[in-house]
């Protein structure tokens, strides 16, 4: 996670050292980061609304280079995104959380127009139940992930091991009968699942909203 | 579960469905973009012009925040209200206080040789800097 905290005044980078790591980066490294934001996105989907890879590292970029994000500069420039790119979507999806639940809370005890509107929004939206990212009020967004996999034991086995802790080589030996490249094949198909998954028409393509 | 050690796991699912394209050459994370629909070419060109743009509005925002805080300083020296008598002798007086609480090094200390133009220039120059006295009620 980056924070202020704990990085000695020598180790925090300047705007010209943030300036000089966004003229290194290469091709590859930004698709990284697009992928990972792509990624985050897909699996907080719901509290993302319809904000884009794009609009997740710009906020990145944009917050270490006015230095509200300190970047050590022993930690790569693109593991520094990334940190931020983490701890930028897991705030979406907290706030996301306290507005419904205010917005729920409201609701019962009179509620006021806006949050009224935000739920009237997500129930009157189509996509709410086609959307299995979007969790329902019962399930957390993990269990909405492992819903996708549902009957596909090698998945969820995959996914509950790393929940867990395990290791990659930990969980292709505990799995038996797969080597890395299969391992790896298998989850950039269930990535892909988890993206088609989360895929929704953006704000503008929603129908008129009640 | 805590939401700390929850949000714990729901990384580590980020993470395991990121490892295979951290694993890919570059050339096979271009071919993975193009097979989710997406142009590499088109995507990078578009986040280093947005960094850019970035870049510069930070820039020209600092810029601008300097600039303001010279205006308002000008502003603050201009309104300010001076101390300085008109009277020679009560500007010496002036002086001659300024010199004791502070170590001021001037030609001409004893005024021989100033005229009270200068005089008053090197008073103006001093409560600028906020070496003036108060003064007494």
């Amino acid at each position: 996670m980056a924070t202020k905290r704990g990085v000695p005044a020598e180790k925090k980078a300047t705007v010209a050292d943030v300036e000089a790591a966004a003229a290194r980066i290469t091709d590859a490294e930004i698709a990284e980061i697009y992928k990972y934001a792509e990624i985050r996105i897909r699996v907080i989907r719901g509290a993302a609304d319809s904000r884009e890879p794009h609009e997740l590292m710009n906020e990145a970029f944009r917050r270490t280079l006015d230095l509200t994000r300190t970047w050590n500069v022993d930690k790569s420039f693109v593991q520094h995104l990334r940190d931020v790119i983490e701890s930028l979507s897991g705030n979406w999806a907290d706030h996301y959380r306290v507005q419904m639940t205010q917005g729920r809370d409201q609701v019962v005890s009179g509620s006021d127009s806006r949050t009224d509107e935000i739920l009237a929004e997500t129930a009157a939206d189509p996509r709410s139940e086609a959307d299995p990212l979007i969790p329902s009020d019962e399930e957390d967004r993990e269990s909405a992930i492992l819903r996708i996999f549902e009957g596909d034991q090698l998945a969820l086995d995959i996914i509950n091991g790393r929940m867990d802790g395990l290791t990659t080589d930990e969980i292709i030996e505990i799995i038996g009968g797969m080597d890395k490249t299969k391992y790896l094949s298998k989850v950039r198909w269930m990535q892909r699942q988890v993206s088609k998954a989360g895929l929704r028409p953006r704000t503008k393509e929603r129908g008129p909203r009640q | 579960m805590t939401d700390s050690k929850r949000s714990d796991r729901l990384e580590r699912i980020v993470e395991t469905l990121m490892e295979p394209f951290e694993k890919m050459t570059p050339e096979e994370r271009r071919a993975d973009l193009r097979e989710s629909g997406l142009d590499p070419d088109a995507m990078v060109q578009e986040v280093r012009a947005d960094f850019a743009r970035i870049a510069k509005e930070y820039k020209q925002r600092a810029l601008r925040e300097m600039q303001a805080g010279y205006e308002a300083a000008v502003e603050r020296f201009h309104a300010r209200k001076s101390h300085i008598p008109t009277d020679v002798g009560a500007m010496q007086a002036v002086y001659v206080k300024a010199q004791r609480a502070h170590p001021l090094t001037v030609q001409h200390r004893d005024f021989a040789g100033m005229s009270p133009d200068e005089l008053r220039q090197l008073l103006e120059q001093l409560d600028a800097l906020g070496l003036l006295p108060d003064e007494e009620p």
